[in-house]
């Protein structure tokens, strides 16, 4: 099992105390399972998604993700096991503005502790059409280029895992087909699978898996 | 190491994306730094070479007059003397137990606006000069040469040259009396470098021989001979109320009024006739200080004057404008500071999704931390190294702008301790400046500045 969920309990601590938002007993999900985590706002796909990347941790509860146990990994070790092996599409397409597309890109493995590899820059970035964009600096990208080379810094260090956070909700019907078959697209080349949290509905019918998560009151 | 390295190299990044906030928080920084490291490479280099130039003198004894007029007159060779004092009146002071050296300095004449000073032996010793070449001097109107004069001049061993009257250029020259030089100087760094230096009768010599020749009485400017003791001291005593220096009038006051006929006619001279403008003292023993000054003060024509007290009393004077400035520069560099601090916390604000996503993609908190802190160490360095440029290419200015108008070098390429202190204050304010954005991005909650949209 690729992913496993065990009594999770994630939420935040709010000044009026512990503040639960996402509660699930069992969810697994296997290798090449792409799933959907559907659900509407506020019902805590962002914080799924900060807790399965290690970002947050929960309350309780336990996720295993390719045999390790996240949440009994120290804050340091959790920051390393995050850029090995899993890739984040935000919601929001951040990119380091003071450096050029192929820079972030760059930084990216050296972050992760990999070796610098140029070959492998250019690969991803010519698989998604945007390889003429390696010199430009962020603020010079269209939102659909910048969204390919977000898509690319996920995919790059060949992580099994692709979470993306409503990577849709910006775009029109055209470049919303257009961006999900992308993320498929280099999922399948690089043997990764995909988590994408929406409440956008018109990617539904793409995934095989929804998980949908409601508003806990 | 490596999380460091990639911290310098974003820090960089984010300098370069934003040049011109950058260039201006190094110039204001590098402007601070440099006033203060000028202003210090000056002062220090003036106050070295003041104290070289009055180590060993403990007293000067001149004409009456301003004492600070006196002391940069006869020691410091910059000022115009305050007049002269008769030989006669002053042979019995120095003469007293109290006195272990006196060295007589007779002013008046230049060559290219250098100082033609009579003296003895004893004032090359004082400076701990010695001879480069050739020999002192002998007999009158022999010279030696200090370095600085050798060196402008291009005045050779064997070489003649005329004093011209008056301690600026444009005074008329004596060029029937020619001095010889026999003798170069060493360079000492002191006031020596930039002095002719013969015995005193050369110059009672020229201007003998000048006003028998001519018929005239030298006009104030030089050691008189043939003024009586009495009426040189009324005369000085009288007009020193009126006059910063009433003896010695304004070298280039040549008008015909001063050219009358010699007062006395007597063509043997004597030690009483002759005149002197200053001797600097040595005491036999430092307890002459609480009383030989104020004797010379009250019971004689001439006055005392102490470099030691001048040089502060000037210090303190110029003290003011110094600190002034001093301050003005340190409130610069506290300005600069905070411009830098200012300036990184509003790039803390347009950096903050980036850190977090540095964050996210693998960053320790120590890589964001020096990311930020980087960013203000690195304007600090700029700054403070564009500061040891201005500081001393304008200690080199001022220098340059000091030579030419009293012939004192100073230069901006030397080096002196407190710039290492300035250097450290500032990067320490550059570090402190960037201590709180660093370790807010350090702070920085990674999950919730991704996802606030
Ligand atoms: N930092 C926080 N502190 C406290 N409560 C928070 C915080 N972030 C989110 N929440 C709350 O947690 C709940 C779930 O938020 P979350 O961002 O996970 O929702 P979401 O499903 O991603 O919504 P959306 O579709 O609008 O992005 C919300 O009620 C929100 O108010
Ligand atoms: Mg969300």
């Amino acid at each position: 099992m690729l992913i496993a969920i065990e009594n999770l309990d994630a939420g935040y601590n709010t000044p009026a105390g512990r503040q639960s938002v996402v509660k699930i007993g069992h969810l697994s999900i296997a290798q090449g399972e792409h799933t959907l985590l559907l659900g509407p706002s506020g019902s805590g796909k962002t914080t799924l998604l900060n807790v399965l990347s290690g970002l947050a941790l929960p309350f309780s509860g336990k996720i295993v993700i390719d045999g390790t146990t996240l949440n009994a990994l120290s804050a340091a070790e959790r920051d390393k096991f995050r850029c090995q092996k899993i890739g984040l599409v935000m919601q929001r397409l951040h990119l380091i503005s003071a450096l050029n597309v192929g820079n972030n890109l760059l930084l990216t493995q050296r972050l992760a502790g990999m070796a610098r590899d140029l070959n492998r820059v250019s690969a991803v970035l010519r698989a998604l059409g945007i390889e003429h964009k390696a010199k430009k600096y962020p603020r010079t990208l269209s939102q659909g280029e910048a969204q390919r080379v977000a898509i690319a810094r996920a995919v790059l260090n060949r992580p099994p895992i692709v979470l993306a956070d409503e990577p849709t909700s910006a775009l029109d019907d055209a470049n919303c087909d257009t961006a999900i078959d992308l993320l498929f697209a280099q999922a399948h080349e690089h043997g990764a699978t995909l988590v994408v949290a929406t409440h956008d509905a018109r990617i539904k019918h793409r995934f095989s898996r929804v998980h949908e998560l409601v508003a806990s009151k | 190491m490596k999380s460091f390295a990639t911290a310098l190299n974003l820090a960089w990044a984010y300098l370069r994306q934003r040049p011109l906030p950058t260039l201006l928080n190094v110039l204001l920084l590098g402007l601070g730094v440099g006033t203060i490291i000028a202003l210090i490479l000056t002062l220090k280099q003036a106050e070295e070479r003041m104290e070289r130039d009055t180590a060993g003198v403990d007293l000067v004894i001149g004409a009456k007059g301003s004492p600070l007029q006196l002391i940069l007159s006869s020691v410091f060779q910059m000022d115009i003397p305050t007049g002269n004092v008769p030989l006669a009146e002053a042979a019995p002071i120095i003469a007293a137990r109290q006195v272990k050296l006196a060295i007589p300095l007779a002013l008046g004449d230049s060559f290219k606006t250098f100082r033609i000073v009579g003296t003895e032996p004893a004032y090359i010793d004082l400076y701990g000069a010695t001879l480069l070449e050739g020999r002192l001097w002998a007999k009158p109107l022999e010279a030696v040469v200090g370095a600085d004069v050798a060196r402008l001049t291009g005045l050779k061993i064997g070489q003649r040259f005329p004093g011209s009257h008056g301690l600026t250029e444009g005074g008329e020259t004596h060029a029937d009396h020619p001095y010889i030089v026999v003798g170069v100087l060493k360079s000492t760094g002191t006031v020596a470098d930039r002095l002719i230096l013969t015995s005193v009768e050369s110059i009672w010599a020229v201007h003998d021989h000048e006003e028998e020749a001519e018929g005239k009485k030298p006009d104030g400017a030089q050691v008189k001979t043939k003024k009586s003791a009495k009426s040189a001291a009324s005369a000085g005593n009288a007009s020193s109320a009126v006059a910063p220096h009433p003896v010695y009038a304004d070298q280039n006051d040549h008008d015909p009024q001063h050219d009358h006929p010699r007062e006395h006619q007597n063509e043997h001279q004597h030690d009483e006739d002759k005149e002197i403008t200053a001797y600097l003292i040595q005491y036999s023993n430092p307890l002459a200080a609480a009383s030989f000054p104020r004797m010379v003060n009250a019971s004689t024509s001439m006055q005392a004057a102490s470099p030691a007290l001048e040089t502060s009393r000037l210090f303190a004077l110029l003290g003011i404008g110094v600190s002034t400035l001093k301050v003005f520069a340190a409130i610069m560099m506290v300005c600069s500071a905070l411009g830098i601090f200012i300036g990184l916390m509003n790039t803390l604000n347009e950096q903050r999704e980036d850190l977090a996503l540095l964050r996210m993609l693998g960053a320790t908190p120590a890589t964001v931390f020096f990311t930020v802190a980087l960013q203000g160490f690195a304007l600090g360095l700029l700054g403070v190294i564009l500061g040891l440029l201005l500081g001393h290419l304008g200690a080199e200015w001022m220098g340059y702008a000091i030579q030419k108008t009293h012939r004192i070098y100073l230069t901006g390429w030397v080096w002196v301790k407190e710039e290492g202190a300035i250097v450290a204050v500032a990067l320490v304010l550059a570090i402190f400046a960037a201590l709180v954005p660093a370790w807010r991005a350090y702070r920085n909650a990674v999950s919730e500045t991704l996802n606030d949209v």
